[in-house]
């Protein structure tokens, strides 16, 4: 664990260093293909990226494949509060985008403090630069409870639950929390029409996409739980956009090395929202899902099983709504 | 289309996307009224309107605060349309 967080932490530094030095020279109104450039990119396409926290994982994952990096040079491949935060005057230069060759994005990202808007972004780039647009890959489909109603907390619960925010409002005893737990709370084939609708949801939003996932999880989507929350795709769902993505840059399909740590289920295990427990059974998941447990808002060092999550949020909510 | 026609297309259309055939859309109603209408029911909302009415609505549907907003976005990329 301390050697992964040493190699972690030296692997940012030079992430870090490598996007300081290349945004320096392209904030320089001076062609690519001379200076310092030249010499970083030997011929290589420019690739740079503008989304949220599933840009880093891809980022991971691209940069970790050996052929890739022959083709293309990854520029600033973090979501965009990173490069906000450590790159904020070079990203709102034009110059740094205006000689992209390819961008990389989420659509609908919004607008930050600090960072140039998506869609100045958009204008900025060249004509010529090839714009891979990748799904936003939200889908609700596993946790109907969803809402983004939540009491204020100490960012524990990130995302609200519907079913125990109308107990909290109704003022009902803890004793109807029970009911939650049971396998048949919600009814199965209002649990099926949910997963259905929420998988055209987002087929609609993804059609003018170039990477899209709606198909995947319509596929595999109903064998194993594909998302840790609404936001947060599993990492199954990680590795097929990054294969995807590849296929838009012209290199053919692989076996993604684990770069845990810096990409994959360490990164995205955070926000985790639960599957109910009439939810695992009416889309007919093992036992093992209905024992699976979750890291509460970026607590990962808490692990929350459906009924400690179901008792602590009510608790909590109690206790918010008394003070 | 008149404000009252996009009015009840919009009915129609939450309807749909927020699954509840309840809803009494008035220009008045906000995202706090509607359970299910947050930031990804907005952009569920967005991609139904722009298929329904074949308009692009784009990132302008995420500075709206309630139905009026968006019917007076709609006029709008109507009108431009239409000329």
């Amino acid at each position: 664990m301390f050697i992964r967080r040493v190699s972690n932490k030296l692997r940012r530094i030079k992430d870090y260093l490598c996007d300081y030095i290349v945004y320096k020279c392209l904030e320089k109104d001076r062609p690519k293909e001379s200076g310092l450039l030249r010499i970083i990119l030997r011929g290589r396409k420019l690739v740079g990226f503008y989304g949220e926290c599933h840009m880093y994982i891809y980022g991971g994952y691209l940069s970790s494949v050996r052929e890739l990096k022959k083709y293309y040079y990854l520029l600033g491949a973090k979501e965009i509060e990173y490069l906000v935060r450590w790159h904020s005057t070079r990203i709102n230069n034009r110059n740094v985008w205006n000689k992209l060759d390819v961008l990389i994005y989420n659509p609908g990202v919004p607008d930050r403090k600090g960072a140039p808007s998506l869609g100045a972004v958009l204008e900025w780039i060249p004509d010529n630069c090839k714009r891979i647009e990748v799904t936003n890959a939200v889908f609700k489909g596993y946790m109907p409870q969803h809402t983004e109603k939540v009491f204020k907390n100490d960012q524990l619960f990130i995302w609200g639950d519907k079913n125990i925010n109308k107990l909290l409002n109704e003022k009902e005893s803890e004793s109807k929390l029970e009911e939650l737990l049971s396998e048949s709370f919600y009814d199965p084939q209002f649990v099926i029409d949910y997963f259905e609708k929420s998988i055209k949801r987002l087929k609609q939003y993804e059609q003018r996409c170039t990477i899209k996932i709606a198909d995947y999880i319509e596929e595999n989507g109903k064998k194993r739980p594909l998302f840790y929350s609404v936001t947060h795709p599993e990492d199954e769902i990680m590795r097929e956009l990054t294969l995807r993505i590849m296929n838009e840059l012209g290199l053919e399909r692989r076996e993604l090395r684990n770069t845990s740590g810096q990409a994959g289920l360490f990164d995205l295990h955070t926000h985790g929202e639960v599957i109910y427990p009439s939810v695992c059974k009416a889309l007919g998941f093992s036992n093992e899902v209905l024992e699976r447990t979750i890291h509460p808002g970026s607590y990962k060092n808490l692990d929350y099983t459906f009924e400690k999550y179901v008792k602590e949020y009510y608790r909590m909510g109690k206790e918010i709504a008394e003070q | 289309m008149t404000r009252e026609d996009i009015l009840l297309k919009l009915e129609e259309i939450f309807r749909e996307v927020f699954d509840d055939e309840t809803i009494d859309l008035t220009e008045e109603i906000t995202p706090d009224d509607i359970e299910d209408w947050d930031s990804i029911g907005n952009v569920y909302l967005t991609v139904e309107i722009e298929e329904e009415l074949h308009i692009s609505l784009g990132d302008d549907m995420n500075k709206i605060s309630n139905v009026k907003d968006i019917i007076d976005l709609i006029i709008n990329r109507l009108e431009a349309i239409n000329g």
